[in-house]
């Protein structure tokens, strides 16, 4: 088990390597000049483009620039904002949290939601209630989350006036209440998903011998499906989740901007249309970082669940 | 419909599927229906004098990048707040582009014109401290530093060569020669005067741009600065317009999306929309106690031309004008708010409404081309910015419009940094930015005619009239109002008989603002005004 962490610690290095090197040099091939996004059209002469190049060490050779970013990044320091001015780490780090909030908020929701109905549908297989617990998942799967996080803030903030229509909140209980709307929005992304490998787990295992002899040892049916049937069915859930991760993430660069809340994927999304190249630089690393160690822990989970995995 | 339970042979409990739909569909009906806004809104109610205090909230689409007012940014959410934070020695009211004093009362040009004399008034700082004239020149020296103000201290530079402090109350600019528009550059927002004590508090430029405590003179004074969600202001009581601003609050919410704003308003959670899109004014309007306001801001809006190609052919920009259906791009596009344009610079204190624009003649437009050096039609690349639906409803205007007269028009939308990119660096035949982002940053026309001219754009329009440079040295060069307004009238004319592109409209500042609110109205530079501003 330890070798195997090793291994797995060695190969996150190699990836966050590469796809430094990947956002380094894809980020200066896009159409873009952020000295001159920054002057503007009518200032934006020649001269004035080298000064501010020059002062934003934009001019340098891009293996120096690469050299700094990559040493910097070991010790959290991605340089200063080209727009901003201010160091990258101020800017991130205040809106960690509200990202990782949400996307952890959603999960919670989305496996309240699947794991129930999820077993209605496996029980209930093929009966009515299959039928709509699956439709629900086609119609969330169908929607984009820019509209059903609309959809949300019109029936619940405007319409009901439970939750906020947007924002983080203040202390706890306030971010709780307002990221509630935006992770039910993100959890229905993945709500479909999970849902189809949970109910496809659950028939297999439920038509698995053991559920039949567990049976005939006359244990109560409650007992069968969530001590024998659910937790050997629910690796599989738990793993898609780790893997959609990355997904989730992608989204919540949308649900961040249409909730307004200062996570990192609105910053993101703000830094790209200013060519931000440090901030943007670092955003990639640390997503990259996110996914590679979730699809870690997911693993790890895996195995402490079920002893019998040998990694 | 019944509600059914039933157990199951192996003793499970299920509830009917039937009944959680109904639930669902209830809670929509419900929802809908208490969400649901019909009837006309009042837009003129009677509000009564002003009433004091009260917490306005503002949700608007743009972010402060700095609060810093000499930091050079040119955005519009960095201006909005740092106007309400800090003043200039003078200003502009709503709805005007004359200059009226701000914190200095008076000012005097010499009799040799070459220095300028401003006297200040008794103004203090929102921690108490006095307004002097070190305050003043330490706040336009940092206005001049390049490294600071990227943007616009070239632009300043030439505005006064130096400044000097004979007592407390006096500040004097010097200058090499003419310099007739200074006061309108001192109207704008990196010539705002901040504390130096304050400043130099504040512990250098970066933590200053993040937090100006106690350093301007504003109607409010910050109180925090969470980036990403909010700005939010008190009412500043060393205030020099006594009896000013009414409410003792303001909070201004960063809410990018144009959708989450207007429901935000619509819910009553904020008192003020800013930006709503076109397309949505009449729907918000008809929302019970909203009602869109709409204000005439400095901004032109239409398409720019390349001097590439088939555009160097002066008959060809000219059936391109002739061939633009400016009404209808209003009437659809811009939902009927704006005027048409008879100049590429927003019309301001030199504008000539004399002079008429571009006839939609259609036939005109094919004479013209038939005359041309291409009879037979081209193709034409059109780059606009993804997402703007204003852009993108005008595009198939304009491709329905010139296809009539032999121009092919490919529409290509473009990530904003890729949009910004082709027209920085002159890459692009045809260009059409959304409504409001050629503005002017001062209330007169000398920061357009002046750009327009410069080399930048000289690589972009250099079909343009040279005969406009030199217009443009006679404007700067003299100090006579009435021979300014006879050159500028020149130049518009002569800059519309030799287009650069197509004005199509004055663009506007489109604001939902709920009927608890009365006073509220920005300047012509696209910047809230809120001293009148009060909540009833």
């Amino acid at each position: 088990m330890v070798r195997y962490v090793i291994s797995r610690l060695l190969q996150a290095l190699l990836i966050l390597f590469i796809v430094s090197i990947l956002a380094f040099a894809l980020l200066r091939l896009v159409p873009g000049d952020p000295a001159r996004i920054i002057l503007g059209a009518q200032r934006a002469t020649p001269h004035a483009v080298a000064n501010l190049n020059h002062e934003l060490g934009l001019d340098r050779p891009v293996v120096e620039q690469y050299g700094e970013f990559i040493s910097g990044a070991v010790s959290l320091d991605f340089g200063q904002s080209l727009r901003y001015r201010q160091p990258v780490s101020d800017l991130i780090g205040p809106r960690l949290v509200p990202s990782l909030l949400l996307v952890a908020y959603s999960c919670l929701i989305v496996m309240v939601m699947v794991v129930p109905l999820g077993i209605i549908s496996a029980v209930r297989r093929n009966r009515p209630a299959d039928h709509l617990v699956r439709l629900s998942g086609a119609i969330t799967n169908a929607m984009p989350p820019f509209l059903t996080g609309l959809i949300l803030i019109l029936i619940f903030s405007v319409g009901l006036g439970i939750f906020p229509v947007e924002g983080y909140g203040e202390g706890f209980w306030g971010h709780i209440r307002s990221l509630t709307l935006p992770s039910l929005t993100l959890a229905l992304v993945l709500y479909a998903f999970l849902l189809r490998t949970l109910r496809s787990g659950l028939i297999e295992t439920l038509s698995q011998d053991f559920i039949e002899a567990a049976r005939a040892r006359g244990l109560a049916d409650r007992r069968v499906l969530f001590k024998h049937a659910l937790s050997n069915s629910i690796l599989p859930t738990v793993t898609v989740l780790g893997v959609f991760l990355g997904l989730l993430l992608s989204w919540t660069f949308i649900v961040e901007v249409v909730f307004s809340i200062p996570g990192i994927g609105s910053l993101l999304v703000s830094s790209v249309a200013g060519r931000d190249y440090p901030v943007i630089q670092a955003l990639i690393l640390l997503i990259a970082v996110v996914v590679v160690f979730s699809n870690l822990a997911a693993d790890l989970i895996y195995r402490l669940v079920d002893p019998r995995i040998r990694l | 419909m019944a509600m059914t339970q039933r157990r199951n042979d192996r003793g499970a409990v299920s509830i009917s599927a039937l009944r959680w739909l109904a639930c669902v569909i209830a809670l929509l009906v419900v929802g809908s229906a208490s969400g649901c806004n019909s009837g006309d809104s009042d837009s003129t109610t009677e509000k009564g004098p002003p009433v004091k205090g009260g917490a306005l909230d503002i949700a608007t689409p743009l972010e402060p990048v700095s609060l810093d007012p000499q930091a050079g940014q040119t955005d519009a959410g960095s201006q909005h707040a740092q106007d309400l934070i800090f003043d200039r020695l003078v200003e502009v009211r709503p709805g005007s582009t004359d200059i009226v004093p701000g914190l200095a009362d008076s000012w005097e040009l010499s009799a040799d014109r070459r220095s300028m004399t401003f006297d200040l008034r008794n103004a203090e700082f929102s921690d108490g401290t006095p307004v002097t004239s070190r305050d003043v020149k330490f706040s336009l020296d940092r206005a001049q530093d390049p490294k600071l103000d990227v943007n616009f201290a070239t632009a300043l530079q030439d505005q006064w060569s130096s400044i000097s402090t004979p007592d407390a109350q006096t500040v004097v600019f010097h200058f090499d020669g003419p310099s007739p528009a200074i006061l309108s550059w001192l109207s704008f927002m990196p010539c705002s005067i901040i504390s130096k004590a304050a400043f130099d508090k504040a512990g250098g430029d970066q933590k200053f741009a993040r937090a100006p405590v106690d350093a301007g003179t504003g109607p409010f004074e910050l109180v925090k600065w969470v980036r990403g969600q909010r700005v939010e202001l008190k009412r500043n009581r060393s205030y020099w317009r006594k009896d000013f601003p009414y409410v003792n609050a303001v909070k201004l919410l960063y809410i990018p999306d144009d959708n989450t704003r207007m429901l935000k308003v619509r819910s009553g959670e904020v008192d003020i929309a800013d930006d709503v899109p076109y397309s949505q004014i009449d729907s918000v309007d008809s929302v019970d106690g909203v009602a869109v306001k709409t204000t005439k801001v400095a901004a032109q809006y239409g398409p720019w031309l390349s001097s590439s190609g088939q555009l160097k052919d002066l008959a060809v920009r000219q059936a391109l004008n002739y061939a633009t259906p400016k009404k209808t791009i209003v009437d659809v596009a811009l939902a009927g708010r704006g005027e048409i344009a008879n100049s590429f610079i927003p019309p301001m204190k030199y504008w000539d409404p004399d002079i008429p624009p571009y006839p939609d003649d259609i036939e005109k437009a094919k004479e013209l081309m038939a005359g041309s050096s291409v009879p037979d039609g081209f193709d034409l690349d059109l780059y606009i910015q993804s997402g703007d639906a204003v852009s993108r409803q005008t595009a198939q205007i304009l491709q329905d419009a010139w296809g009539k007269i032999g121009v092919n028009l490919k529409v290509q939308a473009l990530e904003q940094g890729t949009f910004y990119e082709h027209i920085n660096s002159g890459d692009f035949s045809v260009v059409l930015a959304p409504p409001t982002a050629a503005s002017s940053d001062i209330p007169s026309e000398d920061e357009f005619a002046v750009n327009l001219v410069q080399p930048a754009f000289e690589g972009i329009f250099s079909h343009h009239d040279p005969k406009l440079s030199e217009l443009v040295k006679q404007i700067e060069g003299t100090w006579d109002e009435d021979e300014r307004k006879s050159l500028f009238s020149e130049y518009q004319r002569r800059q519309l008989e030799n287009p650069i592109g197509i004005p199509i409209a004055t663009a506007s500042a489109r604001t939902a603002v709920r009927d608890n609110v009365a006073g509220f109205d920005y300047v012509l530079m696209n910047w809230f005004y809120l001293d009148e501003t009060s909540i009833h």
